[in-house]
């Protein structure tokens, strides 16, 4: 009796353990951090000045909705570990892409890595193609399915809107406004 | 009967509860199964001066080699960060985070003079995030990039002539089927989470 009184309160103390000291603390991406993911990506696509290659000839990538606009599907893996999360996207011209992404005290959404860099097979950031069918298959299967919308000519407003956000993301930096600067040359 | 269960119970709990059980082991989650796949140059006060106050050391721009393996390195690595709790030469330390750029620096040089120096890897130019970080005097990127430049410069052969690495949330068992040969970090990523480093032959 003594024994199995001890052992039940043995298996509630082992399932109270914070799961930190399992390695990780892992919680539920809600509706509302999803909503600002799919903004972090829109706003790097238009930061990037990517959104031309969403639309190229023949079709666009993604779910037409009219000429000049596509919704692309956005799979999120709904568990957050330390605050990091992953989720699969076509992010053109680069292809399909498994990024990380980080969620900051403020509920900020920031996707990890830089686009520039290729997303190689090298790195946690990388397109799809390096990883096996089945595991991409398993993830976009088990994840949470939601989209973000491209448009091919947003508007001077939105740009703006865009930067702003990007800077508050990147302690500073934003592409659209690199790209359209005369900082181009490394210091010596 | 009852006595020596209890001693078993009593045991599983002891170990469950250790706070190092968990958090410290350095196991292998069954994602990473897949078969895929400052230093600073002077000493004492000088070297504090120069870690708190880094100077952008530029590669030799008449050795172009040296000039893309940096850019690579540091493309590959630039976003970790030496974890400041790690002990001096252990795993996510500065030194650990150097061992991990002259890795990358060396398996990267083989590809480059590989017959097949198209394999993918980080692009050999810095980006134009990295350049305006340069530009604007960003500490951490200037550490990164000499440290990038001394690993290249190491001309060592510690990884033992490894083809292949792969940064990750977790260590990988091995790349492309070849059983993991170096382990380093984990390191503070610098937008968040953590990295390792495996190398592989």
């Amino acid at each position: 009796m003594r024994t199995s009184a001890f052992l039940s309160i043995s298996l509630l103390l082992i399932a109270s353990l914070p799961s930190s000291a399992q390695g990780a603390k892992k919680i539920r991406l809600t509706s509302s951090e999803t909503k600002a993911l799919v903004q972090a990506v829109q706003d790097e696509i238009y930061d990037r000045e990517y959104q031309g290659h969403f639309f190229p000839e023949g079709g666009p990538v993604g779910d037409i909705i009219s000429e000049s606009r596509t919704r692309v599907p956005l799979y999120v893996d709904p568990v957050l570990e330390d605050g990091e999360g992953e989720a699969i996207y076509k992010l053109m011209p680069h292809g399909e892409v498994l990024r990380l992404f980080h969620m900051h005290d403020d509920g900020t959404i920031v996707l990890d890595g830089d686009p520039e860099l290729g997303f190689p097979a090298s790195q946690p950031n990388r397109k799809t193609v390096y990883i096996r069918d089945g595991d991409v298959d398993r993830m976009k299967h088990t994840w949470v399915k939601s989209s973000f919308e491209i448009d091919l000519s947003p508007s001077p407003e939105t740009i703006q809107e865009v930067v702003r956000r990007q800077k508050q993301r990147t302690g500073g930096f934003s592409a659209w406004e690199f790209a359209h600067s005369k900082e181009t040359k490394k210091p010596q | 009967m009852a006595r020596s269960k209890f001693i078993a119970s009593s045991l599983l709990i002891l170990v469950l509860l250790s706070p190092s059980a968990g958090a410290q082991s350095d196991t292998i989650s069954e994602q990473d199964t897949e078969p895929d796949g400052e230093y600073l140059a002077a000493e004492g006060q000088a070297k504090a001066q120069t870690a708190q106050n880094p100077v952008y050391q530029a590669p030799n721009e008449n050795n172009p080699k040296e000039i893309q393996l940096d850019d690579v390195v540091f493309n590959e690595t630039g976003g970790l960060r030496a974890d400041p709790k790690a002990k001096p030469g252990h795993p996510g330390s500065a030194e650990d985070l150097h061992g991990a750029r002259v890795a990358v620096g060396e398996v990267a040089e083989r590809v480059l003079q590989s017959s097949h120096p198209e394999r993918e890897q980080a692009p050999r130019n810095l980006t134009n995030e990295t350049v305006r970080d340069l530009n604007a005097g960003n500490k951490d990127v200037i550490r990164a990039l000499n440290d990038s430049l001394s690993a290249v410069r190491a001309g060592s052969n510690t990884t033992e002539g490894a083809m292949h690495f792969r940064t990750g949330r977790h260590k990988f068992k091995s790349l492309y089927g070849h059983r993991a040969t170096m382990y380093f970090g984990p390191f503070p990523d610098a937008t968040g989470g953590k990295r390792y480093l495996t190398v592989a032959p």
